[in-house]
């Protein structure tokens, strides 16, 4: 499993780090199952604590941030460098996986 | 008479006005601490003290109408953007980031008159609970160099301890400034979630991220607050409740105390549990009542704030990518191979093992078993707390169930540092805001933390009560 959730999140793992974090990811799991004990069928989730009221800040000229090579280093000519995408043949191209029975 | 790195803000602030001591002069002794302490200690990722003293000298004495930071040294945990400086978050994958922004914070401390020292070390992107995941090594508790200062606020915790600064800012998510500012023996406040902004705050879990102030007193948690509290436009979960006069007074003879029943049973250390005990007793003449109350689902607390927050910190790192911030991991032939190395090689294992879990609690098949789980125990939890409020105005607990561990103890086993987070993960799942403050008992020469827990943007009760205690 942990192979596949390494994949999910663009994580590269090394086969030591797949059997440790296999065998951590397994207990903790476990540990999260005592939850299960409770009867939630009637409770509404929080997914947040406070009333959040949606409200937008005015629309007004700002300054703008002079951040470019702070927040991406690899500029080149003015654009984002990344390496070369367009000529990747389809098959290299692998769908994001999200069930977890697949494997 | 003390030396100016040992004082508070206060008292500090007091001899600035009467032209006892130059704001340069405590500059000065700040830095001669850190010179001392750092090599062991660790506490800074990020020293400016030239630029500190630079700033101190061309600062003339403050006058009454100064603002309350006015010449302070005050250090900035090293998740909190600061403009042109270095923001790492402990991670090798942002250990080129410098921010061209400031935090609001940052901007509200520098308004205040605030002087940054430095940026304080901490858990890899905030997660952890002993200070030993940073990519710039560990962080050692000053009372004793063996221990850990906890986490994931360490450094802040550490540098007010030692006189490395003399206040600071951490963020806390579960814990991560009261539980170090226990290990360390400051004081630690976690605000109300909503009452300070998070904008330029490194995101961990954002349904819980809050900053808070780490200090020396009570006083001074205070001051803190009143500098960095209030509604942001850039946040729009920072909330627009009236902030009011923080600073406390000792009078609590209206005051219900609710002792949380759970927190005080199995997996609390004895003595830490006496140390507690015995500042309550101290209190309850003063009080209007002490009384227990019962939180029955805060046992579930830690299950259910792992759960939150390692989905949310999974989705929150996704921005991490070799394209942005810093480290890339170069000659990979495709994109996607860039992706997985630079995060496999920029993030460490604690980080790993949240985003891995995180991404498991949020897979399909499985959202609704762990994350809507987690979601719907939050619910009781508050619930419980709501409850718990109709008879008390403040709970009190202990912020940690032992002292300070080893370094090391608890670093291969998870499970076991996540239990580090037990009593204080609850009041962050609800949102409320809570101070850890240190019992007047050491347990075996070390500090231990009284938390106090208070209703929804309540802060002035929890500080009111805080300080009463401080006064015994």
């Amino acid at each position: 499993m942990v192979r596949k959730l390494g994949k999910l999140s663009r994580l590269a793992l090394n086969d030591d780090e797949i059997e440790r974090f296999g065998e951590q990811t397994d207990r903790i799991i476990a540990y999260f199952q005592s939850l299960k004990a409770l009867d939630l069928k009637s409770v509404e989730p929080t997914s947040h604590v406070i009333d959040v009221e949606c409200w937008c800040r005015p629309d007004e000229r700002r300054e703008t941030l002079k951040c470019l090579p702070n927040l991406f280093p690899y500029l080149k000519y003015g654009y984002f460098q990344v390496p070369r995408i367009i000529d990747e043949a389809a098959d290299k191209r692998r769908p994001v996986h999200t069930e977890l029975s697949d494997e | 008479m003390s030396e100016l790195c040992d004082r508070t803000i206060h008292e500090l602030g007091a001899g600035l006005r009467q032209g006892e001591f130059t704001s340069s002069d405590i500059v000065k002794s700040v830095a001669a601490r850190i010179t001392a302490r750092e090599p062991r200690i660790n506490a800074y990722i990020t020293r400016l003290v030239d630029q500190a003293l630079e700033q101190a000298n061309n600062l003339s004495r403050p006058s009454a109408d100064s603002p309350a930071l006015y010449g302070i040294p005050v250090a900035i945990k090293d998740n909190i953007c600061t403009k042109g400086v270095l923001t790492s978050c402990g991670s090798h994958i942002l250990s080129d980031f410098v921010s061209p922004y400031d935090a609001f914070v940052t901007e509200r401390i520098k308004a205040a008159g605030g002087i940054i020292i430095g940026k304080t070390n901490l858990d890899e992107f905030a997660m952890g609970a002993s200070n030993e995941t940073s990519y710039y090594g560990p962080v050692r508790n000053p009372h004793d160099e063996t221990r850990v200062p906890g986490g994931s606020s360490g450094g802040s915790a550490a540098a007010v301890a030692y006189g490395g600064a003399i206040a600071a800012l951490g963020s806390d998510t579960g814990g991560s400034v009261r539980q170090p500012a226990s290990f360390c023996g400051v004081v630690g406040l976690k605000p109300t979630y909503g009452r300070v902004s998070r904008y330029g705050l490194v995101a961990f879990a954002s349904s819980l991220d809050q900053i808070g102030p780490l200090t020396r007193d009570v006083t001074d948690a205070a001051i803190m607050l009143q500098a960095i509290a209030g509604r942001d436009l850039n946040d729009s979960t920072s909330v627009d409740a009236p902030v009011c006069d923080f600073a406390p007074a000792a009078d609590v003879s209206g005051i219900r105390l609710g002792l949380v029943k759970e927190c005080f049973g199995e997996g609390l250390d004895p003595a830490t549990g006496d140390a507690v005990q015995s500042m309550v007793k101290a209190i309850a003449p003063r009080c209007k009542q002490v009384a227990e109350v019962s939180l029955p689902h805060v046992q579930f607390a830690i299950q259910t704030y792992y759960m939150v927050c390692m989905a949310e910190a999974s989705s929150n790192l996704a921005r991490y990518d070799g394209v942005r911030y810093g480290l890339r991991v170069e000659g990979c032939p495709t994109l996607e191979e860039q992706y997985e190395r630079t995060r496999g090689t920029g993030f460490n294992d604690e980080v790993k093992r949240r985003i891995l879990l995180g991404t498991f609690g949020l897979s399909k098949g499985s959202i609704e078993e762990y994350y809507g789980t987690g979601q719907k125990v939050r619910t009781l939890i508050r619930r419980d707390f709501e409850q718990a409020f109709r008879d008390v105005d403040v709970m009190i607990a202990p912020t940690t169930p032992t002292p300070a561990f080893k370094l090391g103890e608890k670093t291969t086993d998870p499970l076991a540092m996540y239990l580090a987070d037990i009593y204080t993960a609850a009041p962050s799942l609800a949102g409320l805001p809570a101070i850890s403050i240190p019992c007047k008992t050491r347990v075996n020469g070390l500090p231990v933390g009284l938390q106090i827990i208070g209703r929804a943007f309540d802060e002035k009760t929890v500080l009111k009560v805080a300080y009463a205690f401080e006064q015994l």
